[in-house]
């Protein structure tokens, strides 16, 4: 009798300890994973502020000023004149 | 007594009989235990009645508080073309008293990446202030050249910067925000509210490398501000702002503007005014390149009123299209005043009236009705009120009560004196000629289900005087440089004297308000042009090619299938002096 308490102690203890191992490796877990996740929220943020940018340089690039510029003076483009509009009528 | 080595026993060395008094080891016993009572008592103080604010104190070495940035809501054109967008920037700050050791050498690399004078830069850190900003809103790449010099006492902080890619042609409508990206013009200041985000905040834990570990607990989450999408196409707001350009120039007008709506849903397609501003570079700005004069400037219409006035004499049923009325040669003595027609005719039909713009004819139509009667048309049609679309600074307009009304300023109320409305109040009251006598509440957001509109013409006398007022644009009329190859257009000239000191000066407002195509309108286009001063001055002359210009561009690009045959027009272009002879003066009190 005397020799099973003492076994049961010592599994115990035995658990204890490892238990106490987990939770130390679990809280270590948590702060790695936790550390990844906001460095790839950040990474979001910036990727955020890239999209707006490219989005800010789009749309400063395809400005109407900028694109009947290049039309005119690089493409030689000008409005047509009346006589030079053909209208296809959709009659089914 | 014989001692052997074996018995011998240590209890007896006297050395060991000293026979020390019982007390002794009493105190020290107490003395041990009032030393561990202390410790049980000290370590129940810190445990238990000090432990919260010990666990403060522990928990802010490595604890921290996060600002968490929200980001001001994107503006769209209806087609989600981007004209406002916040991106992030940085403003360079200093804390003289440590930025004192830096360098000579290292303050002169400082100000050429700020380009800011080395003595400027001294100046400043020399000031006997606890905080100096050195340079504001500069690009995240400049800020990281900055932050690579590692020099003392210089800071950075996040701040947003507000771009506007589109530039001056959108200025008017978008307006712009202050350095603190709140809006302060337009409809950054209108929707300001829903555009603006709110920071939030968040406790964290970090480790000794200064990264997080843990997420204590979100304070205040961060809201982003909402995205807002106008009526504004964006296409049809580049042909009204370069026709606007184009003519302010050639006349060389003091200002100008055009405002472009859509028939069916009554939303604002395009707001434009001239001299306007870069919103970008917001450095050498005057108020005239500020105002927004679709909204806030009132000016008296002119005869651009008379298709109102045709309107209320077709419903009475007093009056035909065919009606002729007596014109009394271009002079007509009400009270003790004149009223002329500069071209003077005999007898013009109700839609002569209108084709030819004569004044007489009009303020006779207008006085066969009472003052309240004509009160009420007006006040139906929305002048006298702002439209109440929050638009900063917008103007009312004048419209006096009717019972101050002496027939003198009845009959010339009838052709837009003696009344003043904005821009935008004018446009808007001819959609209920464009939508068969029903008038709708103007949107500057885009409008998914058009709204309820108001009926304020019989559906037959809209379109009546919807085709009286294209024959101002056939040979004969007043505007035949309204015209659009493949459209059928209407509208009504004005050309009204400006007031100044309450008398009329030889100044003018030239406008034309029409709408497009006619057979089935979808665009209301209103021009004015403020002040023209090379030669011509006449409505028909000035504010009519605009609007053909934008009409032709509008319709062609949303898609509106032509009701008027491809054939080149006689343009007047090609028959210059015809508009100078045809027109009649306008506004001759």
């Amino acid at each position: 009798m005397i020799r099973f308490d003492a076994f049961l102690v010592a599994l115990l203890i035995v658990l204890v300890g490892a238990s106490a191992v987990g939770v130390i490796s679990a809280q270590h877990e948590a702060r790695k994973l936790r550390n990844a996740f906001e460095h790839e929220q950040n990474r979001a943020q910036n990727l955020d502020v890239e999209w707006g940018r490219l989005q800010l340089e789009q749309s400063s690039l395809t400005d109407h000023r900028r694109v009947e510029k290049f039309a005119r003076e690089r493409l030689n483009m000008t409005s047509p004149q009346p006589g030079q509009i053909l209208v296809l009528e959709d009659r089914p | 007594m014989t001692r052997s080595p074996k018995a011998v026993t240590f209890n007896h060395t006297p050395l060991l009989q000293l026979g020390l008094p019982q007390w002794r080891a009493r105190l020290v016993l107490l003395v041990l235990l009032a030393g561990m009572g202390t410790l049980a008592g000290r370590s129940l103080y810190l445990q238990g009645v000090h432990n919260e604010f010990l666990q403060a104190k522990g928990e802010s070495r490595y604890a921290r508080v996060l600002e968490v940035p929200a980001t001001r809501g994107r503006i769209s054109d209806r087609n989600g073309n981007l004209l406002a967008v916040s991106t992030p920037v940085y403003s360079i700050w200093a804390i003289p008293s440590d930025a004192s050791q830096i360098t000579p050498g290292q303050s002169r690399q400082l100000a050429q990446l700020l380009e800011m004078d080395v003595t400027d830069l001294n100046a400043r850190f020399a000031a006997g202030r606890d905080f100096a900003f050195l340079k504001r809103q500069v690009s995240p790449e400049l800020a990281g050249k900055v932050a690579a010099l590692g020099l003392p006492g210089i800071h950075q902080q996040n701040e947003f910067r507000r771009f506007y890619p589109s530039g001056e042609v959108m200025a008017h409508m978008l307006g712009f925000t202050g350095v603190e990206d709140r809006g302060q013009e337009g409809i950054e200041l209108t929707y300001e509210r829903m555009l603006t985000g709110q920071a939030g905040s968040r406790r964290v834990i970090k480790d000794r490398r200064g990264q997080v570990v843990e997420d204590v607990e979100s304070i205040r989450p961060p809201r982003d501000g909402d995205d807002v999408t106008l009526a504004m196409d964006a296409r049809i707001q580049y042909l009204a702002y370069t026709a606007l350009r184009e003519a302010v120039q050639q006349h060389n007008a003091k200002a100008g503007s055009v405002v472009v709506l859509d028939v069916q849903t009554g939303e604002v397609l395009a707001l434009v005014n001239a001299p306007t501003f870069n919103p970008n570079n917001r450095a050498h700005l005057t108020g005239a390149q500020l105002r927004n004069r679709v909204f806030t400037d009132a000016f008296e219409p002119g005869s651009v009123m008379k298709p109102f006035v045709a309107a209320m004499a077709l419903e009475s049923g007093k009056f035909q299209a065919a009606t002729p009325i007596d014109t009394h040669s271009g002079h007509l003595v009400i009270g003790n005043r004149t009223i002329h027609d500069t071209h003077p005719y005999r007898t013009l039909t109700v839609a002569e009236v209108i084709q030819k713009s004569s004044n007489i004819g009009a303020a006779r139509m207008a006085l066969e009705f009472t003052p309240e009667q004509m009160w009420g048309l007006y006040t139906r049609l929305g002048f006298g009120s702002p439209l109440q679309l929050g638009f900063p600074g917008e103007a009312s307009g004048n419209l006096r009560p009717a019972r101050d009304w002496r027939p003198i300023e009845q009959a010339t109320m009838s052709y837009g004196h003696g009344i003043s409305v904005t821009l935008i109040q004018i446009a808007r009251a001819y959609l209920a000629f464009a939508r068969d006598g029903e008038l709708l509440p103007l949107s500057l957001t885009r409008v998914d289900a058009p709204p309820q509109g108001v009926r304020v013409f019989s559906p037959r006398v809209a379109r009546e005087v919807r085709a009286m007022m294209e024959t101002v644009v056939n040979p004969g009329g007043t505007a035949t440089r309204a015209r659009v190859t493949g459209y059928r257009v209407a509208g009504k000239t004005g050309t009204a004297n400006k007031v100044e000191g309450g008398r009329y000066v030889n100044r003018y407002v030239s406008s034309f308000v029409g709408l497009a195509p006619v057979s089935n309108p979808r665009l209301v286009v209103a021009v004015t042009i403020d002040e023209p001063s090379a030669e011509q001055h006449f409505g028909g002359a000035v504010a009519a090619p605009v609007f053909a210009q934008v009409v032709e561009g509008s319709l062609r690009a949303l898609g509106v299938a032509p009701d008027a045959p491809l054939a080149p027009l006689q343009l007047t272009a090609l028959v210059p002096t015809e508009n100078g002879r045809r027109d009649p003066v306008e506004g001759g009190l």
